[in-house]
């Protein structure tokens, strides 16, 4: 079976600049969020026939797509069509466009709809494994891996913090709210990786070299309206504080003016 | 007159509840008993509030307005989304419904915590598949949810299911007084910005952050009824699990009352592993500066950065972090800072409420011999 990672873009050294009452991201480096890359190794653990990296950012942010590479990824495919950050923010946007190129890439006919799983009449479902990391889309919160598998009639997991293949399903553990759940699942699937599954590995140094020459495809698609509007943007900068120093003869006596003034704020 | 709302002249008392509960000054007390008048909108709102039940609705949705806001409540998760949306639906005049899957033991906390009716699903589907055929055919006006694992999941779909607008673990809802529409904030760029959203088209959908909206209201005196929804063509979406286990669990840092978390400056990954005993002694949990995880000396769900979330502990004690940008706008809403570092420029000193600057292992050590 075929795999899609949906991979997305993070800003490793955040310094994104508040300019013009507007977050500045152009002086920002780009990089694979770790939970992607742990999305791109439970891919390869489930054994699908080929891994595909697909992502809808920027040609610019083309280095997240070689990273994927590098983590394994036999193809990269980015969307063509550009997406400005105001869809950015709408998750529905970015899960319909997600599910237009994994249609199209799994070899849907043009105009063939998916519906929910196992509903009378619904299509037959496609026979693809997708995985997102839980932020899949970062202004989305990890709403994208639910959305993809509605929108492609597929069963969902999220949350997974570990899986294993073997006798033709895959085990995958994940919470559901308070309890931690065991799903097998034998068929396509989509699942979504939660913040406490193994830290991803050190990508191969051989597949960094080829990556850095291999062809980054690219796929187009008619993106959906958005149907959430930003209207304004505001700096969380943080609130002044007092920065009183605590200070004693000794270093026990510091320790119990400072659970002092601490008992007088009431938090311990 | 409006038609489907009627009083039980023999059950009304003329206690005045109905009035208060109008949000278009539709109801009057006339010589001893409720009269509607011309001007109401048949939102339902009085019907709960009427103590002796003198208040009926007529048809499908009596005691919730068509349209009204729905309040998805999975098991096991207490009923805080139904006190912040009636917060929303007393400012649009129209109602509540808390949705459940079950039948719910004790219906009156979901009256109490400010629904106007409890709407029980059934079907041979999950509560996806369940909802989502629901919403289809009674039109909320918007749907929300605490944004906890199963209603993260759950509510994603049903947006992409109806084509809705989905607003994922806002912090704050505003809604516009007499209008349908509620305006959001939520986190942007992981939390150092914030952004306001408006969702558009028929049915929003919101998650809301449990931090930001733990409040549980506790109205005794309100009612309402319970109702029940077949929905045999409900399409069954996600697989149950095979099993499920009580596991202890790590508080995330993101719940934690007290954090103590730790950074480069306590030298070693020994002095680190102490956190965890005054951590205990506080009844907080452990934290880390990235530079701490990148040694190997925490686990990356242990890592302080706004790229990990926001925190919103009580205390903060940091032993030994400089404070990076991204750490410091992590922390930016916990209520009391404290900085124990020997470093005189370390960043983190700027959002500190209280400055300890002394060696951090040395006050570590102080901290767990002391109090």
């Amino acid at each position: 079976m075929k795999a899609f990672v949906c991979l997305s873009v993070s800003f490793s050294t955040w310094n994104i600049l508040w300019s013009m009452g507007a977050p500045d991201t152009s002086e920002a480096q780009r990089e694979l969020p770790a939970l992607d890359r742990s999305a791109l190794e439970m891919a390869k653990k489930a054994g699908a026939d080929e891994v595909v990296a697909l992502g809808w950012f920027p040609a610019a942010d083309e280095s997240v797509f070689r990273q994927g590479l590098a983590f394994g990824a036999n193809r990269a495919v980015r969307i063509a069509q550009p997406i400005d950050e105001a869809a950015a923010v709408d998750p529905l946007v970015v899960a319909a466009g997600l599910a237009e190129a994994i249609r199209k890439l799994a070899g849907v006919p043009d105009g063939a709809t998916a519906g929910p799983p196992s509903g009378e009449g619904a299509p037959e479902p496609l026979k693809v494994l997708v995985f997102c990391g839980q932020a899949s889309a970062e202004f989305g919160r990890g709403a994208v891996g639910p959305m993809l598998a509605e929108l492609l009639g597929l069963p969902v997991v999220t949350g997974v913090r570990a899986l294993e293949a073997g006798g033709g399903a895959l085990t995958v553990k994940a919470w559901q709210d308070d309890l931690l759940a065991t799903y097998k699942l034998d068929g396509p699937a989509v699942i979504t990786v939660g913040p406490d599954a193994p830290a991803p590995g050190k990508p191969n140094m051989m597949l960094a070299a080829k990556a850095m020459r291999a062809p980054i495809e690219s796929i187009d698609i008619a993106p959906r309206p958005a149907s959430l509007r930003a209207r304004g943007v505001t700096s969380n900068e943080q609130r002044r504080r007092g920065k009183e120093a605590v200070a004693g003869s000794s270093l026990a006596e510091t320790v119990q003016v400072l659970f002092g003034r601490l008992r007088e704020r009431r938090v311990v | 007159m409006p038609e489907k709302i009627k009083v039980v002249a023999e059950k009304c008392d003329g206690c005045g509840q109905c009035l208060q509960a109008c949000a278009f000054f539709a109801v009057d007390v006339v010589e001893g008993r409720a009269v509607l008048a011309e001007s109401c909108v048949e939102c339902g709102a009085c019907v709960p509030a009427c103590p002796t039940g003198a208040i009926e609705m007529a048809g499908e949705g009596a005691g919730a307005k068509a349209g009204g806001l729905w309040v998805f409540v999975p098991e096991g998760t207490p009923p805080a989304a139904v006190t912040a949306a009636r917060a929303v639906a007393d400012e649009q005049g129209t109602t509540v419904s808390a949705i459940v899957t079950a039948e719910p033991a004790d219906p009156s906390r979901f009256f109490a915590a400010g629904a106007d009716e409890v709407l029980v699903l059934k079907g041979p589907a999950d509560p996806a598949g369940l909802l989502i055929e629901a919403a289809k055919r009674e039109g909320p006006s918007a749907v929300f949810a605490l944004g906890r694992a199963t209603a993260l999941r759950v509510l994603p779909r049903v947006a992409a299911a109806l084509g809705s607008a989905y607003v994922a673990l806002a912090d704050e809802l505003m809604p516009a007084y007499g209008e349908k529409t509620v305006d959001a904030n939520r986190p942007y760029y992981a939390g150092r910005f914030r952004t306001r959203v408006t969702p558009s088209g028929k049915t929003a959908v919101f998650t809301l952050d449990p931090v930001a909206f733990s409040a549980v209201g506790r109205d005794t005196g309100r009612r309402g009824q319970v109702r029940s929804l077949e929905l045999p063509e409900a399409v069954r979406r996600d697989p149950d699990p095979v099993s499920a286990e009580k596991v202890a669990r790590e508080v995330p840092l993101a719940q934690a009352r007290v954090v103590v978390a730790g950074g480069p400056g306590l030298g070693s990954a020994e002095n680190f592993a102490k956190l965890a005993s005054l951590a205990e002694k506080l009844g907080g949990v452990v934290g880390a500066s990235k530079e701490a995880v990148d040694l190997g000396w925490a686990k990356p769900s242990q890592l302080v950065d706004s790229s990990a979330g926001h925190l919103y502990p009580q205390l903060y004690l940091a032993f030994g972090i400089d404070g990076s940008t991204t750490h410091n706008a992590a922390i930016a809403k916990a209520r009391v800072v404290v900085a124990i570092t020997d470093k005189p420029d370390a960043g983190l000193l700027s959002v500190a409420d209280f400055v300890v600057p002394q060696d951090p292992a040395a006050v570590l050590e102080a901290m767990l011999a002391g109090e």
